[in-house]
């Protein structure tokens, strides 16, 4: 992607060049006001970001919070809060430097017992994503109002990166000390940041409205306000963006179905690709009789036509060349554990291995959450698909608590499709695929699979800060794995984002929903 | 109903149909809470993300929404709550339930009564219409159109507007309450509104205009044919006078019928129609209260739905009762 | 009393006679048939396998290979509308079937025995009556799981109270006649007169509000799959028609079809059960097709 980009650029820089007789090229110039309107298929639960991970209130507040880093494009972390740190050099010590003259939207002073009181009081009690680092950290220490020190119990490769507004927000703790039940606090409806918008209202089910904060620590904001409607309908959110109310559909809202016919539109700017992977898959329990063999595991990897199922349910957007953590982590990608390689569509060889498994026919269930489109068309292909194996896969829909409760807490299911992000590394996203885990807990493997070797190989490789070290420690972890096939991974998603062809300054940050202060109209 | 009473006032008469219905309320409440309570599914599920959480977050989630009360605890206090006007905290939306769903059903009103005043006035006009010249080409057309229209499914004939009108034609929006750039103040507001409400008011009225043209014609055609008309004919009243005094009188009937009797198919009706045209009316929400197992909320939505329901039959028996002078209140 | 056969034909006879000359009626009864035949046919009729997906998406109608096109996973619409006529008749006729034993048991035991039974049951028919059915049935069929026999089950608990009343009403007449008084009188039991004296001369009034009923089965059935309820492993009108609501822009042919489907199938029930009423309430007949809406609200008015 970074290439095809890269060389994009050389080529227009080189006409331009060509056209203008070798003059200087005049770039555009951020212009500043005017509206942004983002739109979001689903209402928020709420507005606070520390209480949950939903990706809708995470959306919507990511401009109102901020955090000590974000990650830029790249994937690297960059100051934000935090406008500089220091790292020991066993990687269990981290000391971050505070801007010193930022305000809450209220008004108040921002200093390190925010932070503190973020991390010790939300967070680690609260937030799914900050619990594989809460697992990890000693001690947090507020030496002064600028300082904080955390130290960890043993080095964790991802933790810079986990220090984002989707991983971190810090929120003030003037506000939420005396609260006893942050669900019903004010900031959980009317949020206050330290981020480029301040919150002005909310009306449930329509819109959320935020506006400039002029006394924003960073690049202050280019867009007077942002809407964030919520359309929840595929169909008028697409139309509305060719008709100009809407000017930003983020992939996670994209209906794959109208692609086309944006490519066609002159008005649409469409942006393709892999920023934070995430896995799309179906989870197989270990504990059915069939199942447990990892030969029919293997057999219905081989009937299962991934490219197919890309092509229809994400309009040929993934890659299905993928081993059991994708291929988007360049340290996770080895030949001989990737799946087209090892598995490729072939009913015929799932039929043999089928054979030697010594099963005659199958009949199993598939659990999917029917509002998932995009899992109910992948489990129709998959049922087309087994037909020609003489495995008979029936599909069970499951509103999205009732599928939690049979797949991870009873484990009552055979198949159930899932996709799990990868939270930008591996540990912080795929290793809870492949992990021993109990019953009871969601979003990990519901699988039974259990290996005490890949467990201890995982567990170092979250822990090995040096990118070679750590390579090769997932090769050997990958090889148990890609034979043992725990679960069926079928692709990586590629994401997509459609917005107004005017607006420039989009996609500078990893996560397509922060830094939107970056963002402006060209005319 | 039409028995001849013996002449209670019809403020007695709406008492006692208040009193009638007050158990009705309760059992529906109790039928509802036990229904929803019993089914599979955990709530607090819903409310923590896509990441696994300390199990005690789980479980302080769970005594904040009162779900560690056996089930009995919960129906007395619920009951107790919404007799005193509380229906609870939504889950998923973290605002009181009636808050919400006021909310919403002011939206999903609007559509209705839109739509009914719609399909009144042409039903009646057709209704009439085919009475008054029987057997013509105008008469066969109700006649079909009644038939058809009361067989298309809502959400369908929603489709087929939105193809011909807003993709095709490109008259009117597709969906929505309203548009979503620009500050709309006074008139322009309602204009824009009004837009995104018609292809949505059409498509909920078409049964319902169906009805009312069938009704009125058989009911016109039934008293052009009765005793009293027939005398007023014989009296040398013109017909046209005949048809609007004895039968226009006649035709509220109809409408009161439709309205009255067929409002829980309207319910259906308009929570089909606002998911075709993403309408965020009461349809919607119910929609979105199931996805995400919002307790609170589905039991808000059944009660006040029902307790609508309750309402508008009683506002149509007394309405029977004022219109039909042969209808006394026993 | 003892030639109840003979007098049921003669009475299938009149109705018969009647109900052939509504030319409406019959055109009903003859769309009716097809679908019959669509759906017991359907692996015949069929051109494609209606599950079978293929990279031939969005293909619009008018191909030799895809006369109505394909939708948006390569599959025949043509083959999926015919199969899906077996899903509408079997929920549409077996949830009738199931109100109608609901209701039939109910109105009779009300009508029959009056007073405090027929009382209660009432208030139980105008408990179910209240409560809108189509928002029920959401909440029960998404809470506890779909599938088409619960489909056919929720659908049919939900459908009788209307049945049950006209049934009711029929009985209140019915248990004054001569014929039942002296029934009494020689000793038959309450349950003989209920079920086989009495309601062999309700059965026409009951086919005539099952019939209607079937229409409306059809139109829940189709609602609830429009609202992603259907059995997923089933083809079905309403479900093809929700699939529809995401790709309007693109292809047309994915709603129009199995919509016009449904309509055809809801609007030859409710021609066959108008021509039934009239054609068992001769006295209609002067009036052209009149009061079904009364059935369909339950008798109420």
């Amino acid at each position: 992607m970074k290439k095809f980009k890269f060389g994009t650029i050389f080529v227009l820089a080189l006409v331009f060049v060509v056209a203008f007789g070798l003059s200087p090229v005049r770039a555009e110039s951020p212009s500043e006001g005017g509206d942004l309107v983002v739109a979001l298929g689903e209402d928020p639960e709420h507005l606070n970001p520390a209480l949950t991970t939903g990706y809708p209130v995470a959306a919507a507040t990511a401009n109102v919070y901020s955090a000590l880093t974000w990650r830029s494009e790249d994937g690297e972390a960059q100051p934000d809060l935090a406008k500089s740190w220091d790292v020991s050099d066993d990687y269990l010590e981290y000391t971050f430097y505070l801007q010193e003259d930022v305000r809450w939207h209220d008004g108040e002073a921002f200093t390190s017992a925010d932070v503190k009181f973020s991390m010790e009081e939300l967070l680690a009690n609260y937030h799914g994503r900050f619990q594989d680092v809460a697992e990890r950290i000693a001690d947090i220490e507020t030496p002064d109002d600028y300082t904080v020190v955390i130290t960890l119990e043993e080095p964790y490769a991802p933790f810079l990166s986990s220090m984002t507004v989707f991983d971190a927000p810090i929120l003030p703790r003037h506000l939420l000390e005396d609260v006893d039940d942050y669900g019903d606090a004010d900031i959980t409806t009317s949020p206050v940041g330290t981020g480029p918008f301040q919150f002005v209202e909310w009306e449930r089910g329509d819109r959320i409205v935020l506006e400039r904060y002029d006394d924003y620590h960073g690049q202050v904001a280019y867009m007077d306000r942002l809407y964030y409607n919520i359309l929840p309908d595929t169909a008028s959110r697409t139309a509305a963006l060719e008709t100009g109310e809407v000017d930003y559909i983020m992939g996670h809202y994209f209906p794959r179905a109208d692609i086309p016919r944006f490519r066609e539109n002159p008005d649409i700017e469409v942006w393709q690709g892999i920023r934070i992977p995430a896995l799309w898959f179906a989870f197989v329990n270990h504990e059915h009789p069939e199942l447990g063999d990892p030969l029919v595991r293997q057999a219905l990897m081989h009937a299962t036509d991934r490219d197919l199922i890309i092509e229809l349910s994400q309009e040929g957007l993934g890659n299905y060349k993928i081993g059991p953590m994708g291929a988007s982590f360049e340290f996770v990608d080895f030949p001989e554990t990737n799946y087209e390689n090892l598995y490729p569509y072939n009913p015929d060889r799932a039929r043999e291995l089928l054979d030697e498994a010594g099963v005659d026919s199958l009949d199993i269930e598939i659990i999917v959450d029917p509002a998932r489109e995009d899992l109910m068309q992948a489990a129709e292909i998959m049922q087309d698909n087994f037909r020609q194996i003489d495995v008979n896969l029936s599909i069970d829909t499951q509103e999205r608590e009732v599928m939690i409760e049979n797949v991870y807490e009873k484990r009552n299911y055979d198949l159930s499709m899932q996709s799990f992000t990868s939270g930008g590394d591996p540990a912080s996203g795929y290793h809870r695929l492949y992990t021993t885990q109990d019953f009871g807990t969601p979003f990990v493997s519901a699988t039974g699979y259990s290996k005490e070797e890949v467990d201890e190989l995982l567990s170092e490789a979250a822990s090995t800060p040096d990118v070679e070290e750590r390579k090769a420690v997932y090769e050997e972890a990958l090889n148990i794995i890609a034979q043992d096939v725990p679960i069926l991974a079928l692709y990586e998603e590629e994401s997509v984002d459609v917005n107004n062809a005017k607006l420039r300054g989009l996609r500078e940050s990893l996560d397509v929903r922060d830094k939107l202060n970056k963002i402006w109209w060209s005319e | 109903m039409s028995k001849k009473g013996e002449g209670r006032s019809l403020g007695q008469y709406a008492l006692l149909r208040i009193a009638q219905a007050l158990p009705l309320i309760i059992a529906i409440i109790i039928i509802n809470f036990l229904l929803i309570n019993l089914a599979p599914g955990d709530p607090v599920t819903a409310l923590i993300g896509e990441f696994p959480v300390p199990q005690e977050y789980v479980e302080e989630m769970r005594a904040n929404f009162g779900l560690d009360q056996n089930i009995a605890v919960r129906l007395v206090r619920y009951l107790g709550n919404v007799l005193r006007g509380d229906l609870g905290f939504s889950f998923n939306y973290r605002v009181p339930v009636l808050d919400l769903v006021l909310n919403r059903l002011g939206r999903t009103i609007i559509l209705m009564i839109s739509a009914i005043t719609f399909a009144s006035i042409v039903g009646i006009s057709l209704g009439v219409a085919a009475a008054k010249w029987r057997n013509s080409f105008i008469d066969n057309f109700a006649v079909a159109f009644a038939t058809i229209g009361y067989s298309i499914p809502v959400f369908w004939s929603g489709q087929i507007l939105i193809l011909i009108f807003a993709i095709w034609l490109g008259w009117l929006p597709s969906g929505g309450l309203q548009s979503i750039r620009g500050d709309y103040f006074g008139w322009a507001l309602i204009v824009d509104r009004a837009r995104h409400m018609i292809l949505p008011m059409l498509a909920l009225s078409l049964r319902y205009m169906a009805l009312t043209t069938r009704l009125t014609r058989s009911s016109l055609l039934e008293t052009l044919n009765s005793d009293f008309i027939l005398a007023a004919k014989s009296r040398g009243v013109k017909s046209r006078g005949i048809l609007w005094n004895h039968g226009l009188r006649n035709a509220a009937m109809p409408i009161i019928t439709v309205v009255g009797f067929h409002f829980t198919f309207m319910v259906a009706g308009s929570a089909l129609v606002e998911t075709v045209f993403g309408w965020p009316g009461i349809g919607r929400l119910l929609y979105t209260s199931i996805t995400a197992r919002d307790f609170p909320v589905l039991l808000g939505i059944l009660l006040v739905v029902s307790v609508a329901v309750i309402l508008v039959t009683l506002i149509t028996d007394l309405l029977y009762a004022f219109v039909d002078p042969r209808v006394t209140y026993d | 009393m003892s030639n109840n056969s003979s007098k049921d034909s003669s009475e299938i006879n009149k109705i018969w006679y009647y109900f052939r000359r509504k030319k409406l009626a019959m055109a009903g009864l003859v769309i009716v048939a097809m679908i019959f035949i669509m759906a017991v046919f359907a692996p015949l009729l069929a051109p494609h396998d209606p599950h079978s997906i293929t990279r031939h998406r969005f293909e619009a109608p008018g191909t030799a290979d895809h006369v109505l096109g394909t939708d948006n996973m390569g599959r025949d619409i043509l083959s999926r509308v015919i199969w899906g006529a077996r899903v509408s008749l079997l929920v549409g006729i077996l949830a009738s079937v199931t109100g109608t034993i609901i209701g039939i048991t109910l109105g009779a035991v009300s009508g029959y025995f009056g007073g405090w039974v027929d009382n209660l049951l009432m208030r139980i028919t105008e408990l179910f009556m209240t409560i809108p059915r189509f928002v029920l049935a959401l909440v029960v069929i998404s809470f506890f799981g779909t599938g088409i026999n619960r489909l056919i089950l929720v659908i049919g608990f939900l459908s009788w109270p209307g049945m049950a009343r006209i049934v009711r009403s029929e009985y209140l007449t019915h248990k004054s006649h001569p014929y039942v008084e002296s029934g009494r009188v020689i000793g038959m039991s309450d349950w003989r007169l209920i079920f086989i004296e009495i309601l062999p001369n309700v059965m026409p009034q009951v086919v005539v509000v099952a019939t209607l009923d079937i229409a409306t089965a059809i139109l829940l059935e189709a609602g609830l799959g429009f609202f992603g309820l259907g059995d997923p492993n089933l083809v079905s009108w309403g479900g093809m028609l929700s699939l529809a609501q995401g790709y309007l822009r693109r292809a047309w042919w994915m709603s129009v079809f199995p919509g016009l489907a449904i309509s055809l199938a809801v609007l030859s029930f409710n021609l066959v059960g108008d021509g039934l009423n009239e054609a068992t309430n001769p006295r209609l007949q002067s009036e052209g097709f009149n009061t079904a809406e009364s059935k369909l609200s339950g008798g109420k008015t």
